[in-house]
């Protein structure tokens, strides 16, 4: 009782209300900006949110999580372009909606269910993340702690990358930076080069690579890449308010969804991208009219909605409890977080319990508000997607920079982001990904200082005496999750290509029978 | 058709490339032998006691590896078929020289930001809102943004409301 009065106790302020509504702002904006993600707008907010305590840091950074994952419905539905790579499945039948003029619908539904979703997987962090750290204190040695490292690294390289290969050299580059600066077991300087600024415990500052891998390095792609033809937004929008029948057919999908969306949420790196697209595919598959689906099915939407934003919960149960982050946003969260001496992983809730309080209640506030500003402020918000890239790109450059000064007040911290900007673009053009680069540099201090103490405490014992069967367990899910990668691979069966393929036969189909009708009424 | 004016996207993704994969193996091959070279020649203090490792050995087995997965990649480039590359849109013309001069800007822009202040005609003068106002200046025309409004109407508010932000409400000293 008094952890839960402590946890809401913690958010009774004014700093937090305006923290909320400064996450409520930027997350619904960032989310309908197509190019700039979540991750890339929480590794800015880190810049700034430093000097704040804890909460209403947190506030910041997870109403911007939530926000995000309801603007990017947005630019889906009516540009067919997703806002952030959670929203990619919700294009498959939210933009052909918005074709036959029904995009208010979709965008209402879209905004319901994706609150569905976030509140459903909050039970999960709730009823879980304890549990879960105290477990993980009470059997996770330094074996245990290595394996599931490596685990978590491994998971995020199998997803996150084409090639197995590329995402592990992503990985051992991510912990090659992690190994720059001081040795903190013996006190030896590597890779420092004589910079003052390289020779303190942390080396490369982290907020500085996340905000150059994901933020400026998505901002220079899009200068290479950007072209001046561009869907522009559907501007009819149809009826806003879904009748019975639509609601009740929405239903099923929501369940199904609901449970893909939890179960991935809790896979680590496993974000809502992954989870719609698995979620529309499902539903599509269990549907009495699967060829609808991919058409304007309203269905499709709630679908793929629900389980990308079901992912949250989960994803924020593993980062807290495990130290392991469930996606990209949550890897960033653990950089500031760091730095604000709370320390994600088995020890915080079991110290901390009446954070767990606080981060749902915030969580859940963030739903509430940003479901009511999706609803009332939907018509507003759907023109800013006018908004041109010349007044875009060098507002978010020079936030991205000074976000990143303020986390040290040192120009050289810029610098380093803007080098890591450059060499983000060209890892992305090759085909390198920068999730494992980032996951490799968060985790690698971790994984060298359990290895150690794993290596020092396998002296004259036996193999199975140190490395417990959970250890083991770990090792071999981590080398499962490289391998079912290169399989499936292999095959040509990718989820996004099935999808892709599939969608591709209905319309050929489609395109076919209207011209046999077409040739009849000839 | 709907009223929704739907001009073609003519963004396309890049060909595959086996001389872009053979570079890029053979370049983090390179980094790779160098990372191991500067990994064995870090000075350390004292040796490792029994069953502890060193500074040198972490970024050792990690180099080792990468030389392991960079040489795979390099034959998997030479011998198979470069892979697709639908994942990413295709560099479209003026793109280089947008980074190109952002970066130019950029790196001039940190240098006056750098320098902090400056005496002249007998007062101080902070540079930071100066130079943040010529910099988003110069990008907004890079980028194409044509128009005297644009000009007047963006530049200088958005760089006093950085340096109010941060300077003034959280502190930073720019």
């Amino acid at each position: 009782m008094n952890q839960l009065i402590e946890g809401l106790s913690a958010l009774a302020s004014i700093e937090v209300v305006l923290c909320l509504l400064l996450g409520l702002g930027l997350g619904l904006l960032v989310g309908m900006f197509p190019g700039i993600t979540a991750t890339m707008a929480v590794a800015l907010a880190s810049g700034f949110t430093l000097t704040l305590d804890p909460v209403p840091g947190l506030c910041v950074l997870l109403t911007i999580y939530v926000a995000a994952n309801f603007g990017d419905r947005v630019p889906s539905i009516l540009i067919n372009t997703p806002g952030t790579p959670a929203s990619i499945a919700t294009t498959l039948d939210g933009y052909p909606m918005a074709k036959q003029g029904k995009a208010g619908l979709a965008l209402t539904m879209s905004a319901f269910v994706t609150a569905g979703g976030v509140l459903l997987s909050m039970v999960i962090f709730i009823a879980a993340a304890v549990p879960i750290a105290t477990i993980a204190r009470d059997y996770f040695r330094s074996p245990e702690l290595f394996a599931l490292v490596v685990f978590g690294l491994t998971v995020m390289i199998g997803i996150a990358s084409n090639s197995v290969l590329k995402g592990l050299i992503a990985g051992v580059i991510g912990l090659l930076i992690g190994s720059v600066g001081l040795y903190s077991a013996t006190g030896d300087q590597r890779f420092t080069f004589g910079i003052s600024e390289l020779s303190g415990s942390e080396g490369v500052s982290f907020l500085a690579v996340i905000i150059g891998l994901f933020g400026v390095t998505e901002l220079f792609d899009q200068m290479l890449t950007h072209s001046k033809s561009q869907i522009k937004p559907i501007s009819a929008l149809g009826r806003w308010w879904p009748n019975k029948a639509e609601f009740r057919s929405s239903l099923k999908p929501f369940a199904v969804s609901s449970g893909v969306g939890l179960v991935a949420g809790l896979v680590p790196a496993a974000g809502g991208d992954i989870a719609g697209l698995i979620g529309w595919d499902r539903v599509r598959r269990m549907s009495k009219h699967p060829k609808s689906f991919g058409k304007g099915n309203l269905e499709g939407v709630v679908a793929a909605d629900t389980a990308s934003s079901a992912t949250l919960g989960g994803s924020l149960t593993t980062t807290m409890a495990l130290g392991i982050p469930g996606d990209s946003v949550m890897a960033v969260m653990i950089g500031s977080m760091l730095i604000w001496g709370l320390n994600p992983g088995p020890q915080l809730f079991t110290t901390r319990p009446d954070l767990v309080v606080t981060m749902a209640a915030i969580m859940i506030i963030a739903v509430v508000l940003s479901l009511i500003a999706s609803i009332v402020r939907m018509k507003g918000m759907v023109k800013l997607l006018d908004t041109p890239n010349h007044y875009l790109w060098p507002t978010i450059l020079l936030f991205c920079m000074l976000g990143t000064y303020a986390t040290t007040n040192s120009i050289f911290t810029v610098v380093t982001m803007l080098v890591f900007g450059v060499v983000g673009v060209v890892l992305k053009r090759v085909g390198i990904p920068a999730g494992p680069v980032v996951l490799g540099l968060l985790l690698g201090p971790i994984a060298e200082e359990n290895l150690a103490r794993t290596l020092v405490l396998q002296q004259g014992r036996g193999f199975f005496e140190v490395w417990s069967p959970i250890a083991l367990a770990f090792l071999a899910l981590a080398a499962i999750s490289l391998i079912v990668p290169m399989l499936r691979r292999r095959k040509g069966s990718t989820l996004e290509q099935k999808v892709a393929d599939e969608l591709a036969q209905a319309e050929t189909s489609a395109l076919d029978s209207y011209n046999e009708k077409q040739e009849n009424t000839k | 058709m709907t009223d929704a004016a739907v001009i073609a996207d003519d963004t396309e993704s890049p060909n595959p490339s086996r001389t872009m994969e053979i570079v890029a193996a053979a370049a983090s091959l390179a980094f790779m032998g160098l990372v191991l070279g500067l990994a064995l020649n870090i000075s350390l203090r004292a040796e490792a006691g029994p069953g502890q490792i060193d500074a040198k050995f972490w970024p050792t087995v990690l180099a080792i590896t990468g030389i392991g997965l960079s040489l795979a990649q390099l034959i998997v480039a030479v011998v198979r078929p470069a892979p697709e590359r639908e994942d990413l849109d295709a560099l479209q013309s003026g793109g280089y020289r947008r980074v190109g001069a952002t970066l130019i800007a950029t790196a001039l822009f940190v240098v006056a930001w750098n320098i902090g202040t400056v005496i002249a005609f007998g007062y101080r003068i902070e540079l930071f809102p100066i130079a943040a106002t010529i910099f988003l200046a110069v990008l907004i025309a890079v980028y194409g943004a044509r128009g005297w409004k644009a000009y007047v109407f963006f530049p200088l508010p958005m760089a006093l409301l950085a340096y109010l932000l941060f300077s003034v409400v959280l502190r930073i000293p720019l």
